[in-house]
């Protein structure tokens, strides 16, 4: 329910951009139509953690499933709960991506 | 006229769609340690250091070696981790027949004979209260444990 948003609409993350090839399984499917979907955690492995192959990183190969990332350089998409659409910077740090990934923790963080 | 003009507004739109970021990514700063078990070096422990308050990036792992010393790798690739505050977690997951999980492994905890040997107050990323400071320069890190689950 929206009225459970306390953080503000604004303020919270709703859908994020992942990509196509994921290095340990398959990416959610269009429409998260699976049996169990994982949607997109922000908070714990950050935006366009790449798998890394022997040293250096495989760019557009998200290095698991359920993870935020996409083919533009230096971060990715994501859509607020209130409908707006922002590019985030994967070089945000893992604090206030959290804080933008709970709806409800008390900490009203605007997108940078 | 209007047809003109929703081409440009197409192509601004665009644009700012695949906008992008020329940001660098945060500098590392060499991090070395050792990890103490009742007083004794711990071998095969699997170090996470997950960054906390401002701290850029995403955080750095490592294994300790047969003397319990460690060297953490970046997450995104390339050594040590920036500068600031972690909590840091560390695991020690034996098979059943004593052997430590192979370096890297990728099974999933649920899928694997693995178990944890350490206490949850240093080995769960929900629970561990243990932390650190990353410093340019610093002095390598050293982390006491216990059995008793005692925090430093």
């Amino acid at each position: 329910m929206f009225r459970d948003i306390t953080d503000g609409s604004s303020n919270t993350l709703a859908i994020g951009e992942s990509t196509l090839e994921v290095a340990n399984g398959e990416p959610n499917p269009w429409g998260y139509r699976g049996w169990v979907q994982t949607g997109v955690d922000v908070a714990t492995s950050g935006i366009n953690l790449w798998d890394v192959v022997s040293g250096s990183e495989k760019v557009g190969t998200l290095n698991s499933w359920g993870q935020a990332g996409s083919l533009h350089t230096g971060g990715c998409h994501f859509t607020l709960a209130d409908g707006a659409v922002r590019f985030i910077s994967e070089n945000v740090n893992l604090t206030v991506l959290t804080r933008l990934a709970t709806m409800a923790d008390g900490n009203a963080t605007q997108v940078p | 006229m209007l047809v003109r003009l929703l081409i440009l507004t197409f192509f601004v739109a665009t644009l700012h769609g695949c906008g992008g970021s020329s940001d660098e990514g945060p500098e590392l700063v060499p991090v070395s340690g050792v990890v103490k078990f009742d007083g004794q070096p711990l071998a095969n422990a699997d170090i996470n250091f997950i960054p906390t308050e401002t701290t850029a990036g995403l955080g750095g792992f490592a294994r300790t070696d047969n003397n319990g010393k460690f060297e953490l790798t970046y997450v995104r690739s390339g050594s040590g981790a920036p500068a600031g505050q972690y909590k840091v977690t560390v695991s020690r997951r034996l098979l059943p027949d004593g052997n430590p999980i192979p370096e890297g492994d990728e099974t999933p905890p649920i899928e694997s004979p693995a178990r944890e040997t350490l206490p949850a107050v240093y080995s769960d990323s929900e629970r561990s209260e243990l932390t650190a400071v990353v410093e340019k320069g610093g002095k390598p890190i050293e982390i006491n444990l216990d059995s008793k689950g005692t925090l430093p």
